[in-house]
């Protein structure tokens, strides 16, 4: 497989879940005519390819896991803040303790906040639907996003907005049923 | 083409047609999700039935080299062999057998359709780190190390780190563990026969 053929749809790589070291770390390239996803474990990787012209939907969905790291992050500054600010006899040592790891929360509880709302971004082709863990910002799926639309309609074309629309309405018609069959004596 | 409406992953209702398409968060009628639907024509293509092959009429005509009863349509790009449609695979064009794909696929000589790799340099990275916590274990992992790296030093990388930078860790930390061996069997032996 040429190497050199790739690039990094996001610089981020990223677990669906941070505490299982065990998950597999995922990474998305993209090539000319296919998006590359890349399951990494310590020892192994896995390749699961998205081929431009068969992607069917990309679809952003908001989560709470910013909501989350907030209302984690939020109460231990506060509890670590407090901390530093009564107890005022604590060792030097205790004391550098609570004060890095208040810094500490509070820079990761402001980066949550900055990066913006985050989300689970889902492709779609007729055969496999599966989730892209790295897209896990609106603003990064986005940017993404701007990225590979162009490579999808260079494979597909384009439908104009009210074609797409003629189309989805045709889906949602319910279908026409079929005459029954009637022989040549209809007794 | 796909035969549902688009859903709401999370809720399954059906989304609306004024949220397609639109480039920005729209909440779901049914859960109240932020959502954002984008669809290509590939949603709306009809998938098509697959091929049929056809059976030999004539006295003379051309076979499949593995459905003998099945008119041969053409020859593999691979092997030269003539093939059905049922067994054509086309892949971006190029017309080849089940063999010659799955040969293909095993020694990495068609693109896009393999499926994984292993990491040799991580597994040597981590024989090379993992035993020193038993140290004496180095004296077996560390030549394992060398004949890892030599012998995997032209396999295929990882996409994602491509360079080779791991396996000349390896090597260097290994050599200097057989080093330290090397030294500590010469001080031994020095410290027996002094006594």
């Amino acid at each position: 497989m040429p190497v050199s053929n790739y690039r990094r749809l996001t610089w981020r790589s990223r677990r669906p879940t941070r505490i299982a070291l065990a998950v597999p770390r995922t990474t998305l390239l993209f090539g000319d005519d296919h998006i590359l996803k890349v399951d990494s474990t310590l020892f192994a990787e896995s390749y699961k390819r998205f081929f431009f012209r068969d992607i069917q939907s990309i679809t952003i969905k908001t989560n709470r896991r910013r909501e989350i790291w907030n209302i984690v992050l939020g109460p231990l500054l506060a509890i670590l803040v407090l901390e530093r600010l009564l107890d005022t006899g604590a060792g030097n040592a205790l004391a550098a303790t609570v004060t890095i790891t208040a810094l500490l929360s509070a820079v990761l509880l402001v980066i949550n906040n900055l990066c913006g709302a985050t989300c689970d971004v889902r492709i779609q082709t007729a055969v496999q639907a599966d989730t892209l863990p790295p897209l896990s910002r609106v603003k990064r799926a986005n940017q993404a996003l701007e990225l590979i639309r162009p490579l999808i309609i260079q494979a597909q074309g384009q439908l104009t907005p009210e074609e797409t629309l003629a189309r989805v309405r045709e889906l949602a018609a319910p279908p026409v049923p079929k005459p029954a069959p009637t022989g040549p004596l209809n007794l | 083409m796909s035969s549902q409406r688009p859903r709401c992953p999370e809720c399954r209702t059906p989304i609306r047609e004024s949220e397609i398409n639109q480039l920005q968060l729209a909440p779901c009628s049914g859960c109240n999700s932020l959502l954002q639907v984008e669809l290509f024509p590939a949603f709306f293509r009809a998938s098509s039935a697959g091929q049929t092959a056809d059976e030999v009429l004539l006295e003379g005509e051309s076979t499949c080299f593995y459905h003998p009863t099945k008119k041969a349509v053409l020859p593999c790009s691979g092997c030269g062999r003539f093939l059905c449609s049922l067994c054509d695979c086309d892949l971006g064009g190029n017309h080849i057998c089940p063999t010659c794909l799955e040969a293909g696929r095993t020694k990495l000589k068609i693109k896009n359709i393999e499926r994984q790799r292993t990491r040799y340099d991580n597994i040597a990275l981590a024989l090379v780190f993992f035993p020193m916590i038993l140290f004496y274990v180095t004296i077996i992992t560390a030549p394992l190390v060398i004949v890892l790296t030599v012998r995997h030093w032209n396999s295929p990388p990882s996409l994602i780190q491509q360079t080779r930078v791991r396996y000349v860790i390896a090597i260097a930390l290994a050599a200097l563990q057989i080093v330290g061996w090397g030294v500590l069997i010469v001080v031994l032996i020095g410290m027996f026969y002094a006594r």
